[in-house]
């Protein structure tokens, strides 16, 4: 059902009257009788149309024109054949990614679309279009660029994945990559919580996750809503390191401490810069950002209970019944140590999994949690099953 | 014969498309619901969290809009009365206001009001500031409808019993209206409340919308919400059909002189307008940042500005579609005031369970998604346009021209139509505004081939992307000019010697 999205808007009229010429060959005279007339000649049309009727027939062709204009781009391949361009489905922040998929575009020549998160649903509210577009049985993306890991895992169990093999992720280690190639993960960021150093002292600041059950800390501390982007993970994560038991009774004691949850990382911090909360849990890449613009704020990684934090890369993988080829080589591309290298450098300030890579950079792997990827995958069902009964009733 | 024909395809397309928005939709998710209704997720039902912020929306929304209300009373009567080069600065004014899309504003007043101002505060207060004028016009409307009356009693009582006693009940349905109107628009509002910092009923909605697959967990949780609202809005309904006004003509605005009253209602248009502009201007610092946001996003304000403008000429053609309707008009009136007053995150999951389907994927995978989105949303307002337009075909002019063998299209093309053409152009120009403000419909049914400058702006605002975000923002504002021209120009009766 894609017999508008081949045109491009220049195309569109022209189109239109050829099929109106085709449709008056077989057109009974009143039922057609109004395309038979757009598809007169011109100067017909301009002596038998008065003003008012040339305005309505412009309406309707601008509206026409609009309706094949886009849709399902297509582009032309070096050999003159038309190719689909490669859809990207992208919860990695808008200003980095656009800057990435356009350096992509310039240097291949292939022009991407891409569908961006929003705060409101970040991840999730991607992975969701992408469940609910395979059960209609329907694939509209290529590639799932994603700032997270968890959710990506459980697409692949859904089998919405294509397998593919990145020729440039050989030199990425084995625990950020599928061993059935369904997805490969890149540069992480890091759970942390952020302060305000001017306002909390550094020996005020809690140390371990744990930490924030504390009924002094709770009360003072922002937190995404956990239904959503990275904090679900985190919490997936603190129910399949500390099991279910423990898991609740962080949720209950937040709540019993009222912590405040808000719509996003994002608005975590904006919390603590206008001074509403001490302390945000939120992703590195939100701290750094705020830093750049000269706020004070700043960071800790917190303990999760087995010495290190919970590290989230980034994953980029192909969904199934992607046949684009223009989509695989955006997928190398997006893997490649040269985009692994870009959004470490920017504001996104993401650590690279290629330790030549960071060891060129200058920069330090954090204490990273020894939780296994799948097993967060595993409890991510019932982490959002508790985050509803308890903390978002 | 060509032109009859052409309105009544033209007309027919926009029942089309009521249909596929609002109808379809519906179906779509009732079918869901019933298909899932085994499956459906337990803590999906609503929850005391949901009531509580049901009941924070309902009261900001109210609040809201008693005190656009209360903003609006002085500005009406200046536009009641006015006429000339004042009354075109006004409306100028007015229209500025209301066509630029609200969250614009908030960026504006947040960088001039403390850091420490109550969020709630600041929400109710930016939504009156922009919202008051859409309660002036409609309020003018009224006035000037009861004006005869009112003068009438002038000679009998003293200004406060004619104010009592005629203006007051002949203002009420027409202050009903504006409620409604304004109400409604709050309710459903993401941008504002978000931009301040607020989680109200709209920003759950929306997360439990973009959250979770299939439609349940979205409809469960808006079940309260909808009815309280539909109840809201029928009380509102009764309400008018009972205080009908009493005045029957339509009274031409004279020129007085109302000395302070017009100053003051000009002061409010520009505070409400200039104010938080010219401090958005004030921090942008320097030009560059226009340049980089046009350079950047002009495909997407292109087709953000496209998908808006085609929502309104879709509700207007709607409205007049619906001047036609005889047996069905209250039943599409009501279907589409009903799916109005929906949140809007579940009108989006409704048109993406009714459109993602592989034989619509021609219409779920296009630009014109968004469009029919928008036009679900505000569709309501075509129809209350359509309402007031009906009026006309009850009226002698439309039974002579029958008795003189005219159609019903030809009433409403001779007749009608130009009696309206003002109302129209207005509510092409308001839904567009509203569309490029809208936030959780466009957050579901986002297209790959642009990203809406209402969701880019949110991000700017999110990533802390200051210069972008008012250079964005001061684009909207731009754009909004010449529609606020046309309209100050169609309704103020902008006379040349005015000028001179």
């Amino acid at each position: 059902m894609r017999l508008l999205s081949p045109f491009n808007s220049h195309e569109a009229p022209q189109a239109f009257f050829e099929s109106c010429a085709y449709l008056k060959q077989f057109a009974p005279s009143t039922l057609f009788r109004f395309p038979l007339i757009i598809g007169s000649s011109r100067r017909e049309l301009v002596e038998s149309f008065n003003t008012r009727t040339r305005f309505l027939v412009c309406t309707l062709l601008s509206a026409i024109a609009f309706a094949t204009s886009t849709g399902c781009k297509k582009d032309s391949n070096g050999d003159g054949a038309q190719v689909a361009r490669p859809v990207v489905y992208c919860s990695v922040d808008e200003q980095f990614a656009r800057e990435i998929i356009t350096k992509f575009e310039a240097e291949t020549g292939i022009k991407a679309e891409v569908v961006f998160d929003s705060e409101a649903g970040k991840t999730t509210g991607l992975v969701n279009r992408i469940i609910d577009e395979g059960k209609a049985g329907r694939r509209r993306a290529d590639v799932f660029w994603s700032g997270e890991l968890f959710n990506t895992i459980l697409l692949g169990r859904q089998g919405l994945l294509e397998p593919y093999k990145p020729s440039t992720a050989d030199d990425i280690p084995e625990r950020y990559r599928d061993p059935g190639h369904h997805w490969t993960a890149t540069g992480v960021r890091g759970r942390v919580l952020a302060f305000d150093p001017k306002v909390t002292p550094a020996d005020q600041v809690p140390t371990s996750w744990t930490d924030l059950a504390d009924p002094g800390v709770a009360g003072r501390t922002a937190l995404a809503n956990p239904l959503f982007g990275t904090t679900r993970g985190h919490v997936a994560a603190m129910f399949a390191l500390w099991g279910s038991e423990k898991g609740r009774a962080f949720l209950e004691d937040l709540r019993r401490y009222e912590v405040r949850i808000v719509d996003g990382n994002m608005t975590a911090v904006r919390n603590i810069l206008d001074g509403r909360v001490a302390f945000a849990a939120t992703d590195t890449d939100d701290v750094w950002v705020v830093q750049r613009r000269g706020a004070s704020i700043d960071l800790r990684y917190l303990d999760m209970g087995d010495g290190g934090t919970l590290l989230i890369p980034s994953t980029t993988a192909l969904l199934r019944g992607s046949t684009n080829p223009d989509a695989r080589r955006l997928v190398d591309f997006l893997v490649s140590a040269e985009v692994e290298r870009l959004l470490a450098k920017s504001a996104w300030g993401s650590v690279p999994v290629r330790p030549w890579l960071r060891e060129e950079l200058g920069m330090e792997w954090p204490a990273e949690s020894k939780v296994d990827h799948q097993a967060v995958a595993d409890s991510m069902d019932e982490a959002v099953q508790a985050v509803r009964e308890i903390l978002i009733r | 014969m060509i032109a009859r024909w052409g309105i009544r395809l033209v007309l027919f397309a926009a029942v089309l498309a009521a249909v596929g928005a609002i109808v379809w939709p519906t179906i779509a998710v009732i079918a869901d619901c019933l298909a899932a209704r085994e499956t459906a997720n337990s803590a999906a039902v609503f929850t005391g969290r949901q009531g509580i912020l049901l009941l924070k929306s309902i009261g900001l929304s109210a609040g809201a809009t008693a005190l656009s209300l209360l903003l609006a009373i002085v500005p009406a009567w200046g536009l009641a009365q006015r006429r000339g080069t004042t009354h075109f600065l006004f409306l100028f004014c007015l229209s500025g206001v209301v066509l630029c899309p609200p969250m614009v504003y908030v960026f504006g007043w947040q960088r001039l009001l403390p850091a420490s101002t109550n969020p709630w505060a600041m929400c109710l207060f930016v939504w009156a500031a922009w919202a008051w004028p859409i309660a002036s016009l409609i309020l003018a409307s009224g006035w000037q409808a009861c004006q005869g009356p009112y003068e009438a009693a002038l000679l009998e009582a003293g200004r406060a019993r004619a104010i009592i006693h005629v203006l007051v009940p002949n203002l009420r349905p027409y202050a009903g209206v504006s409620a409604l109107v304004l109400f409604v628009m709050f309710f459903g509002d993401y941008g504002v409340p978000h931009a301040c910092g607020l989680i109200v009923y709209a920003t759950e909605i929306l997360g439990w919308a973009a959250n979770t697959s299939g439609a349940m967990e979205t409809v469960l949780p808006s079940i309260p919400a909808t009815i309280t609202i539909l109840m809201g809005l029928a009380a509102i309904a009764w309400f008018m059909l009972a205080h009908q006004p009493n005045a029957a003509g339509h009274n031409e605005s004279r020129e007085e002189s109302f000395g302070p009253v017009i100053w003051v209602a000009l002061a409010l248009g520009l505070a409400s307008w200039l104010v938080p502009i010219t401090v958005l201007l004030w921090h942008a610092g320097a030009v560059s940042p226009f340049g980089e946001a046009l350079r950047t996003y002009a495909f997407d304000l292109r087709w953000s500005f496209g998908t808006a403008l085609a929502a309104g000429f879709l509700v207007a053609v709607f409205a007049c579609s619906t001047v036609l309707m005889h047996r069905t008009r209250f039943l599409i009136v009501g279907w589409s005031v009903a799916f109005g007053a929906l949140p809007a995150a579940l009108v989006g999951k409704a048109l993406v369970m009714g459109f993602n389907r592989p034989e619509m994927a021609a219409i779920y995978d296009h630009a014109a998604i968004v469009s029919l989105g928008y036009f679900s949303r505000f569709a309501w307002l075509g129809a209350l346009a359509g309402l007031v337009m009906a009026r006309d075909l009850r009226s002698e002019s439309a039974a002579q021209a029958a008795i003189d063998g005219a159609t019903p299209t030809d009433i409403l093309r001779f007749l009608i139509l130009p009696n309206h053409r003002r109302l129209l152009a207005a509510l092409v120009f308001m839904v567009a505004a509203l569309s490029l403000g809208e936030v959780p419909t466009t957050t579901l049914i986002r297209v790959p081939a642009f990203a809406p400058v209402s969701l880019t702006i949110i991000e700017k605002f999110h990533r802390f992307e200051d210069e972008m975000l008012i250079a964005l923002s001061m684009i909207l504002v731009a754009a909004s000019l010449p529609a606020a021209l046309t309209i100050a120009r169609a309704w103020g009766g902008l006379r040349r010697q005015a000028l001179r």
